[in-house]
């Protein structure tokens, strides 16, 4: 592919770039437009103006928040590309984000104390819901269709038992149908307290993880002849996966596609190799989510559109046309 | 010559309607018993005597209120639209010969879905006839794209269409969800049963489908022949001088209409179009005559006794029906993958 000629150097930079300038597009535009330099300068000296409050109390963290989600979810999306040398496999295909819709909103309801450890039951319905679709979808070898379809049931067992709980306990479930409406709309300073750690971690060290990726994807054989244990990384990997996506889920609840759009984008302009692919995967998700942010914001102002369905406004073209590829 | 090539390529012999007789009569009288059962529940339990007395003219004034104007209405939606969606997935199964083929699969139900919304949503004041006719018109142009999208060439190979058909739908829905949240609140209140549910089904929600019931599952009946025929392969089919896309077109429609009519009462319900058709041929084989029938009882059955546990088990919360009807499908959906993996489909 001629595009993989570039140094990828300039990719980086020019996804940099696009993060920055849609990073910033989320500061100025809103309900209340704010100039860029006054961004600029309440950003370097808080105060208490209107543009200060706007941009510090609202608007910043909304940003960590979309741009964290996008990163996890891309960089999961491409891990579990990768590790199931499936084109087709995404934290939201594979069920993994309705499943930790299902664990966070258990969490939410049953138990609303919880507070910071509904990270943790969001990971471990992610992982019942991956486990579940591999163990369906798994025999023999990994068929794009079959995993898919596998995902597709086991989202809609997730999703109807999400949806039977907040209407058995409509009174409590108020945070969770906010939590998880597919959008960052009003995330605080608290929503990331609680969730940044349960991304960052994961984000930096799956960076470190492209030699082993690309071992895993050259073929069970090449990794054992190395010396790996194929069905061990298998494992490591896909948690590292769904971990990255059951925090983006708990952040700001399911959204599609982002691990299935950006991951394709960054082979397609980086090659193969997933020590290249995968930083570059993280920028572009984060710069995608912002940005649909930035448009849900302004589209149908002041009401605000889920970014999940912008998303899938781009991403269910993208998957038929994924899908027309696959051989039936 | 038929019959013998079916039953090459069936496990279970294949039975005509008249054998199926005696199962037909059962799974009728274990409705008929459910129903009885169904009536009696809520908040005031009344005895199934009494529930016998008031369908026969008699009981007390409020008795009569609760079961013939609260509970019966239910009910029978929640039969018919049963018996609706699963004659709905046994024509869609057999014209596009895929086993993973239901109407809310195929994009079917989240099409009509998003095109009653639609139409409640632009037309409040259109008469409640047209909503079945809306959600027919929304469902086609929903199969429609995802046939179109899945076919390679003259074939239509069977996993690519259920995956495109996930596609379609799910695009489907979240047009649906952006207009909710749009729509004042008396509407998008009035459309929560289209996530699938029985609850406050009234006549008028009854009315809506039970032409649709009328025409749609006899006429379905009546094309069982046609059917058994498109099951065969297409060479073989027009071989025994048989025009398959007339044939197709016919039982589509009467599938797709079926489907739609039954949304616009009681919502998708998921996978009952996939679970009914396939138990009624695990009981009957493959020939249309007698699995059409099995499956529509089965199909009632099913939503019927979703709805009745849903109402039983936390009372006085409902469980819907649809979310029942889920946990049973999806499960032997997964199955069914599995199995079709293993036959190297």
């Amino acid at each position: 592919m001629t595009l993989a000629r570039v140094p990828v150097m300039v990719w980086y930079a020019a996804a940099a770039l696009l993060l920055g300038v849609a990073a910033l597009a989320s500061l100025v535009y809103g309900v209340l437009q704010i100039p860029a330099a006054e961004v600029l300068r309440a950003l370097q000296h808080p105060d208490e103006s209107r543009a200060s409050l706007a941009v510090w109390d609202l608007r910043f963290p909304r940003l960590l928040a979309a741009g964290l989600a996008g990163s996890a979810l891309a960089v999961s999306g491409t891990l579990l590309q990768g590790v199931t040398r499936n084109p087709l496999s995404d934290p939201g295909i594979l069920g993994v984000e309705a499943g930790a819709a299902l664990g966070l909103s258990a969490a939410l309801i049953l138990w609303p104390a919880l507070g910071l450890l509904s990270v943790p039951l969001a990971f471990v319905g992610g992982l019942l819901a991956a486990g579940v679709t591999l163990a369906f979808a798994s025999r023999p070898g990994l068929s794009p269709l079959r995993l898919t379809l596998s995902g597709v049931a086991v989202a809609a067992v997730c999703r109807r038992l999400t949806w039977g709980m907040q209407l058995l306990w409509p009174d409590r479930a108020q945070p969770a149908l906010l939590a998880l409406g597919g959008s960052v709309a009003g995330r605080t300073w608290e929503d990331l307290s609680q969730t940044w750690f349960w991304l960052l971690l994961p984000l930096v060290l799956a960076l470190t993880v492209g030699s082993r990726v690309n071992l895993l994807a050259l073929g069970d054989d090449v990794a054992r002849s190395l010396g790996r244990d194929p069905r061990r990384e298998l494992l490591l990997l896909s948690l590292l996966g769904v971990l990255l996506a059951a925090g983006a889920v708990a952040l700001c609840g399911p959204v599609g596609y982002v691990g299935l759009l950006v991951p394709h984008l960054a082979r397609a302009l980086v090659g193969l190799d997933h020590r290249r692919s995968l930083p570059l995967a993280a920028l572009l998700g984060a710069a995608l989510v912002i940005a649909a942010d930035v448009a849900a914001r302004l589209i149908d102002a002041p009401a605000e559109t889920p970014i999940a369905i912008l998303i899938a406004a781009l991403g269910t073209p993208f998957f038929v046309w994924l899908a027309r590829q696959v051989r039936a | 010559m038929l019959g013998q090539n079916v039953r090459k390529q069936e496990r279970k012999p294949s039975v005509g309607l008249g054998v199926a007789a005696p199962l037909l009569v059962t799974l009728l009288l274990l409705l008929l018993v459910l129903a009885v059962v169904a009536l009696g529940l809520g908040a005031v339990a009344t005895p199934p005597a009494d529930v016998l007395a008031t369908l026969l003219g008699g009981g007390s004034e409020l008795t009569r209120r609760l079961v013939l104007e609260l509970r019966l209405p239910r009910v029978l939606a929640a039969a018919l639209g049963g018996a609706m969606f699963a004659v709905s997935g046994t024509l869609l199964q057999a014209v596009v010969r895929n086993p993973l083929a239901s109407p809310d699969i195929v994009g079917v139900g989240a099409g009509a879905g998003l095109a009653v919304t639609l139409l409640l949503l632009v037309f409040p004041q259109a008469p409640d006839g047209l909503m079945p006719w809306g959600g027919f018109l929304g469902a086609w142009l929903a199969f429609g794209a995802v046939t179109l999208l899945a076919r390679d060439g003259l074939r239509l190979p069977p996993v690519r269409l259920a995956l495109l058909g996930v596609a379609v739908g799910a695009a489907c829905a979240a047009l649906q969800q952006l207009i909710l949240l749009r729509a004042p609140d008396p509407i998008g209140g009035a459309l929560a049963f289209l996530s699938g549910s029985v609850y406050g089904a009234g006549w008028e929600h009854l009315t809506r489908m039970l032409p649709w019931a009328l025409v749609l599952l006899p006429a379905a009946w009546l094309l069982h022949r046609r059917l058994d025929l498109l099951t065969f392969s297409e060479d073989t089919a027009l071989a025994l001088g048989h025009r398959t896309w007339l044939g197709r077109l016919v039982a589509v429609s009467t599938g797709v209409g079926l489907a739609a009519a039954a949304v616009t009462s009681c919502g998708v319900l998921g996978f009952v179009g996939l679970v009914a058709p396939h138990l009624a041929r695990l009981l009957t084989g493959g020939l249309h005559a007698a699995h059409l029938p099995v499956s529509a009882l089965l199909g009632a059955l099913l939503v019927l006794g979703a709805d009745t546990l849903g109402r039983m088990l936390l009372p006085p919360l409902e469980v819907p029906a649809g979310l029942l009807t889920t946990l049973i499908g999806a499960p032997y959906f997964l199955y069914l993958l599995r199995q079709s993996s293993r036959m190297g489909a």
